[in-house]
């Protein structure tokens, strides 16, 4: 446990002096926030939490006993299962950062007004991820939406009124 | 062009027999990003369903949507032309020319009133009655008009037919005009990009013919699955961004160790396309990934944004859908996007929340 607390910690500080004052005059950095790693828990031997910053909010990785990424292409793509659905991870190599599988919450945090309003919606994210869910999410948009057609199966009461598909045509 | 004929039957007629035709299939279904079961039902489909006549139009254009269609890989354009479709009308690929060429079009318009989808490549120019654009001895307006009164469906290919684009351009002499401004009654699904991806045209077909009907659409009238997201979302250099790491000049050392195209004006963050994801050339490459910034060419107006390498500062764009924070939060983290863009309060985006819980995922 305080191997871990460690590593958050790392992985915070990393941000804060590392990237921090390169981010700052950018016009994507949101002076209301700050870094802070929040709601981390070990998912299937991984450290999984939501990292917010100034300029980003994403879902994080960091790697098991077992991975050994630095061998692999910075930039690579990894799909991984989680209650609510599959996702896909992009895998962060770069010299200032300990490696990690991130995904991009937000394309920017602008809308944040200040950092409890980030912790509530990170908290919100995280609670969905890991709760069981009838329309799972994919990798790939098309299949979930076919796939929430697919199961919407016809009835019985649909079949007798000759409703055999669920709406055909295209709608002006 | 018989529309009895089904796209079973067209390929039997090419000489291709029943498990290549099932090959393709799952070929296809694996193109749109589909599991094996759907190989099933798109062969149901391509065994019962007539092939549908397709009118391609061209109006104001450079043909580099032509250009990038006849380049699909997943299904091959080929394939879909020849057998899925009945491309009974394109200036560009077909045989016929002069009168003969424009006979086709009323005989579409007696024979399958209603029943043909046109697609549109290129816009038409309103000015002076339409004569920056002439066919056939008529403004392309009075062409556009006359099939779309009698079609089915519209797809408008590129962003000229979807926006605009680069005719359409401050001051825009012409008055060029996208396809929704001047066709009001017919739906339209746009397909922007300039030009758009070939897998992208022919998975919008593709899920057409299989469906008969539109994917889902965005606000804006994109397909969800292939404009969901925004670029920087799905780009690879996204880790580079988020370490603060910059290509600042093109011939850098971050340029060479491929750091994020931002500051040399990568649109990648205001735009939604597939290219991340789908890749262009058979998933070879795409723009960021040849080490050169996205231009926004799916984006309305792209050509007045300023320059190409001056970076983004205004990241609002109108429309979309923020497709991993709604995948991520299931309904929940998207209706919060909303109120956090809406500048709600904590409490506001919880009550959003909770009406929004029976909606859609993407």
């Amino acid at each position: 446990m305080k191997q871990q607390t460690t590593e958050l910690q790392q992985l915070a500080d990393a941000y804060r002096n590392k990237v921090q004052a390169r981010m700052r005059d950018l016009p994507v950095y949101n002076a209301a926030l700050q870094v802070e790693t929040l709601g981390f828990s070990l998912y299937e031997g991984r450290l999984c939490g939501v990292l917010i910053t100034p300029w980003c909010m994403n879902l994080l990785l960091l790697p098991g006993a077992d991975d050994n990424w630095t061998a692999l292409a910075p930039g690579k793509t990894m799909d991984l299962s989680f209650p609510a659905g599959e996702y896909s991870f992009t895998l962060s190599l770069t010299q200032d950062i300990m490696p990690h599988l991130s995904l991009p919450l937000f394309t920017t945090v602008l809308d944040f007004k200040d950092q409890d309003m980030a912790r509530d919606v990170a908290r919100e994210v995280l609670r969905c991820l890991y709760r069981e869910t009838e329309h799972k999410a994919s990798v790939d948009p098309l299949a979930t939406e076919l796939d929430k057609r697919h199961k919407k199966a016809l009835s019985r009461r649909d079949f007798l009124r000759g409703r055999l598909s669920e709406q055909g045509g295209y709608d002006a | 062009m018989g529309i009895q004929q089904t796209f079973y039957e067209a390929m039997r007629e090419h000489g291709i027999t029943r498990r290549s035709f099932l090959k393709f299939c799952s070929l296809t279904a694996a193109g749109l990003g589909l599991g094996p079961e759907f190989a099933g039902t798109i062969a149901h489909a391509l065994e019962t369903k007539p092939r549908t006549p397709v009118i391609w139009l061209h109006g104001l254009e450079c043909t580099c949507c032509s250009e990038s269609f006849i380049r699909s890989g997943h299904p091959l354009a080929a394939d879909v032309i020849l057998s899925m479709i009945s491309l009974d009308y394109d200036d560009t690929l077909m045989a016929a020319a002069g009168h003969q060429a424009e006979e086709i079009l009323e005989q579409t318009i007696e024979k399958y009133d209603g029943n043909f989808i046109l697609a549109c490549e290129g816009n038409p120019p309103l000015n002076e009655d339409g004569m920056y654009c002439i066919q056939a001895g008529k403004p392309y307006v009075e062409k556009l008009r006359r099939m779309a009164d009698h079609c089915k469906a519209i797809i408008a290919w590129g962003s000229c037919a979807s926006w605009g684009c680069v005719q359409a351009a401050h001051p825009n002499p012409t008055r060029a005009t996208p396809i929704h401004k001047v066709i009001t009654d017919k739906p339209v699904i746009k397909v922007p990009g300039c030009p758009p991806i070939a897998e992208v045209m022919t998975g919008v077909i593709t899920y057409m013919l299989t469906f008969d009907r539109f994917p889902e659409l965005d606000r804006q009238g994109r397909p969800k699955m292939f404009y969901g997201q925004r670029l920087h979302d799905k780009c690879y250099r996204r880790p580079h961004f988020d370490a603060g790491q910059f290509v600042e000049r093109f011939d850098d050392e971050g340029a060479r160790k491929g750091y994020c195209l931002y500051k040399m004006g990568c649109k990648g963050p205001t735009t939604y396309n597939a290219c991340s994801t789908v890749e262009w050339n058979g998933g070879l490459s795409w723009p960021v990934k040849s080490g050169h910034g996205c231009l926004g060419c799916a984006e309305d107006n792209f050509w007045d944004r300023g320059s190409f390498y001056s970076s983004v500062t205004n990241l609002n764009v109108p429309g979309g859908v923020e497709l991993t924070a709604n995948q991520v939060g299931g309904v929940l983290a998207g209706a919060a996007a909303v109120g956090v863009a809406a500048h709600a309060a904590a409490s506001v985006i919880s009550h959003s929340v909770d009406s929004n819980k029976g909606g859609k995922q993407s």
